[in-house]
């Protein structure tokens, strides 16, 4: 039998993603060997965290500020919104350094079996950020599956004659070989080709 | 080849071992559980051939309480079920008839597997498409018990529409390619006249949002590719209610036969067929014919029967099939 104090510490980390019962022992053990500063900089840092971080009031996107740092940015182009699901998209587009406009975060994508509808996102800020703000172009940058795609659609539908939407290609992984490519991916890229 | 020995002998059970290690499941059972032998810690089907002029080694490992774990030619699969992408096998066994008999799920699912097997790009059509319309019937159920505002339906009405219309028109261009060679196959084993029929339009966005009170009552979507049907006729006598246990039989082997024409015809290595106890219910001229319509595809087959005499023609390979062990002898 645990202690109380490690049953608890076991059960707070089985709730995290990805980790099981298993798992949440051996973290809990090494925790438990580190020394003390160590383990409580993860509480402190876990603590500062949440409080700090919040939604930016425009896009979405995490911040500890009111307005986030790409938000902020007065080098970026205005005119271009790229909507993503989450916050963490927006880290990876951010790492290709080739889009400069805005985002949108949506907090997640439409799933009606989930209980998610247009208005548990963030649909109503992108309209009216699309309304006000000098948008010339809304980048749909869902991710390419049954519920991305939905809502992908939804707002296409909602802005079109409005602004310009386009959708992220899908297609090949770069770099990657034909020959290893999945059909369904392989299928769609045939059916996106473009003229060179 | 051709398996034989007595009720109870195992000659299914080598059939179905053939097919585990080709395609990563069972024609039986979706319980892999069932396949491991009674008391035993664990299965290992391991085969080694020739697929496309180079050599193949399979091993499909199966533990319970463990995910299936399949190495192609030593390296590793993500999952066992790629194996059916690499390795095209045809089953035929006896609870097959339901493809002709059964109710329209049962060919829906069959001929979206055959879609994809001859047009693998399309092989996650279905499958898209079912998990979209279970998105719009969440909705709908939503919007019917207030939970939802009614927009919430117009994503989904819009997309299902949309993959719908991809769908049907995928399985109608299948039915259209599989028809006349179906009908040969058919009328080879003197089933004269049949083909098939695609049974079903697409629904429109507009003829979705026509009945949405309807679907809101119900709490499902009443139109589209998920309610519709494959005709199997002969001479206008539809096989799918009237056609008897042999029509029916003759039918399905037929669709397989069409199935190996076709790979054939779309340059793809010819399949492995497994025909389980085919030919205990065939009359002897059948039984020949089908016997040279296998020899002519070029596909590799086995057969079982209790006894040698069943098959016309001496196979290339006779397994003889014992509790616990099969023995082959060219």
């Amino acid at each position: 039998m645990l202690s109380p104090a490690i049953e608890n510490l076991v059960a707070q980390l089985t709730r995290l993603p990805g980790v099981g019962t298993r798992t949440a022992h051996r973290l809990a053990f090494h925790l438990l060997r580190t020394p003390t500063d160590e383990a409580l900089a993860l509480a402190a840092a876990l603590r500062e965290a949440k409080e700090r971080v919040r939604f930016c009031a425009d896009c979405g996107n995490w911040t500890e500020e009111e307005i986030c740092e790409i938000c902020r940015d007065a080098r970026r182009d205005r005119s271009v919104l790229c909507v993503v699901e989450q916050p963490a998209d927006v880290m990876s587009l951010e790492r290709t350094h080739e889009y400069r406009g805005l985002y949108h975060v949506l907090g997640g994508a439409l799933s009606p079996l989930d209980g998610v509808d247009p208005e548990d996102l963030r649909m109503d800020d992108l309209f009216r950020r699309v309304d006000s703000n000098g948008i010339g172009e809304v980048v749909l940058a869902t991710n390419p599956n049954t519920t991305g795609e939905a809502t992908a659609s939804f707002i296409a539908d909602r802005l079109r004659g409005r602004v310009r939407v386009t959708r992220l290609a899908s297609g090949l992984p770069v770099g990657g070989d034909l020959e290893y490519a999945d059909e369904v991916t392989l299928g769609r890229a045939l059916s996106g080709r473009r003229e060179v | 080849m051709l398996a034989v020995g007595s009720n109870g002998a195992g000659k299914t059970n080598l059939l179905e071992s053939l097919h585990v290690a080709t395609q990563g499941f069972s024609p039986r059972t979706r319980s892999d559980a069932q396949l491991i032998r009674f008391g035993e810690a664990g299965a290992l089907v391991a085969v080694t051939g020739e697929h496309r002029g180079s050599s193949v080694a399979v091993e499909v490992t199966l533990r319970p309480g463990e995910a299936k774990r399949a190495r192609l030619n030593g390296a590793s699969l993500r999952a066992a079920e790629e194996l059916r992408t690499r390795l095209p096998t045809l089953v035929f066994t006896p609870d097959r008839l339901v493809i002709v008999k059964g109710g329209p799920a049962v060919r829906r699912a069959y001929f979206d597997r055959t879609l994809g097997r001859l047009f693998p790009s399309r092989a996650a059509m279905s499958a898209d498409y079912a998990s979209t319309l279970a998105q719009r019937n969440g909705a709908l159920r939503r919007v019917a018990a207030g939970f939802s505002p009614r927009d919430a339906l117009e994503p989904w009405t819009g997309r299902i529409a949309e993959l719908g219309a991809a769908l049907v028109s995928a399985r109608s261009e299948l039915v259209a390619l599989l028809s006349p060679a179906f009908a040969r196959a058919a009328s080879a084993l003197r089933l004269e006249d049949a083909e098939l029929r695609y049974e079903g339009t697409a629904a429109s966005p507009e003829e979705l949002e026509a009945r949405v009170e309807q679907d809101l009552a119900r709490g499902s979507t009443g139109a589209g590719p998920h309610l519709h049907d494959i005709a199997i006729v002969a001479g206008e006598r539809d096989l799918r209610s009237f056609g008897s246990q042999g029509e029916q039989r003759l039918a399905v082997l037929s669709l397989l036969l069409a199935e190996v024409d076709l790979l054939a015809e779309r340059g793809s290595a010819p399949p492995l067929l497994l025909l389980d106890d085919v030919l205990s219910e065939l009359d002897p001229e059948r039984r020949a014919i089908l016997a040279a319509t296998i020899r002519r595809s070029g596909a590799q087959a086995l057969l079982t029967a209790t006894s040698a005499g069943a098959l016309p023609v001496d196979p290339d390979v006779l397994i003889r099939v014992t509790p616990g062990q099969a023995v082959a002898s060219a």
